[in-house]
């Protein structure tokens, strides 16, 4: 699996500050491990898929490479909006995904 | 003098308005999902690694292979991939529009209110708690338990299901301390996992 380019990670970023906020991931790698979090949450969570403006294809079949293809749309959705989708999203992230995304932008994920 | 006041998006949440007509109302039969409290499991586990965290103390299953810790959390790794995530939440973790709604607060709308109770009456915690209310479609929509346990004044949320990052989470409240809750994930064995919950005690001074 080829490494996120430099724009990929700055997307990526701004995607990780927008719902885990820049206080915390501001220590983060931007790593595949990550963008893995993001797109199982996305995968998982209407209201994240909506607040991101993710609809090209059936959730149930979203990759992580549909979604690194996508990253640089995803992350100027989320600078323009803040609706309904984007606030529940925020609260999902926190009270299920934010422990999962830490330690994947911190390397410590797996045995 | 002419003063001109800029407004700049941080990205963050104070600068949005909130109005709470901006909110769809919550239909799912989730919405009025609510945790039934059941009496506090019995420790059956009497080995395992005692773990002192915040103001707690808790059991773990003995047998780790790795430990991972990052600025936050501490991970605890088992054989075949399994695993338990320690940390905590607190008010500041949440990118959300001011509320006096706590994090301790928002857990308890998520698992024992509905669109049926009453709400606040001013706006701005009028939308707080409607974002936890609607939020409960997506954390308990296809839970295959939820439960509220209460044990020496902490209440203990306890949720399982096949959505998040692992099936088992449990949130653990000090009233005496709303702006904050101990958090625990882990793909264990549900049964594990509540041998864990059953193990917590309010740490001894």
């Amino acid at each position: 699996m080829p490494p996120l380019s430099l724009s990929e990670q700055n997307d990526l970023r701004i995607v990780v500050e927008s719902f885990f906020g820049k206080v915390y991931t501001a220590h983060w790698e931007m790593n595949e491990e990550l963008l893995k979090v993001v797109t199982k949450m996305i995968k998982e969570s209407e209201a994240c898929s909506e607040a991101m403006d993710f609809v090209p294809r059936p959730r149930a079949y979203l990759t992580f490479i549909d979604v690194k293809k996508e990253l640089e749309r995803m992350a100027r959705s989320l600078l323009a909006r803040r609706g309904a989708s984007y606030w529940i999203c925020n609260l999902i992230s926190t009270y299920q995904w934010k422990m999962e995304a830490e330690i994947a932008g911190q390397g410590v994920n797996g045995n | 003098m002419i003063v001109i006041a800029f407004q700049i998006d941080n990205g963050f949440a104070t600068s949005v308005p909130n109005d709470p007509k901006t909110l769809p109302s919550c239909d799912d039969p989730s919405c009025y999902a609510v945790a039934r409290p059941v009496p506090y499991p019995v420790s059956i586990e009497k080995d395992g690694v005692r773990v002192k965290y915040k103001y707690l103390s808790f059991n773990l299953p003995k047998d780790v292979d790795s430990l991972g810790i990052t600025d936050t959390i501490t991970v605890i790794g088992y054989d075949k991939n399994q695993r338990i995530l320690i940390g905590s939440l607190s008010d500041n973790d949440f990118n959300l529009p001011e509320s006096d709604i706590s994090v301790a607060d928002g857990l308890d709308i998520i698992f024992t209110k509905t669109p049926k109770d009453k709400e606040p009456d001013d706006n701005k915690n009028n939308f707080a708690w409607r974002l936890r209310i609607l939020s409960k479609q997506e954390l308990l929509g296809k839970a295959d338990k939820i439960a509220v346990y209460k044990k020496e004044g902490l209440t203990v949320y306890f949720l399982s299901g096949p959505k998040g990052p692992y099936r088992n989470t449990a949130y653990i409240i000090n009233p005496k301390i709303k702006n904050h809750v101990v958090m625990i994930q882990s793909n264990l064995d549900v049964q594990k996992f509540i041998n864990i919950i059953a193990s917590i005690k309010l740490k001894e001074k």
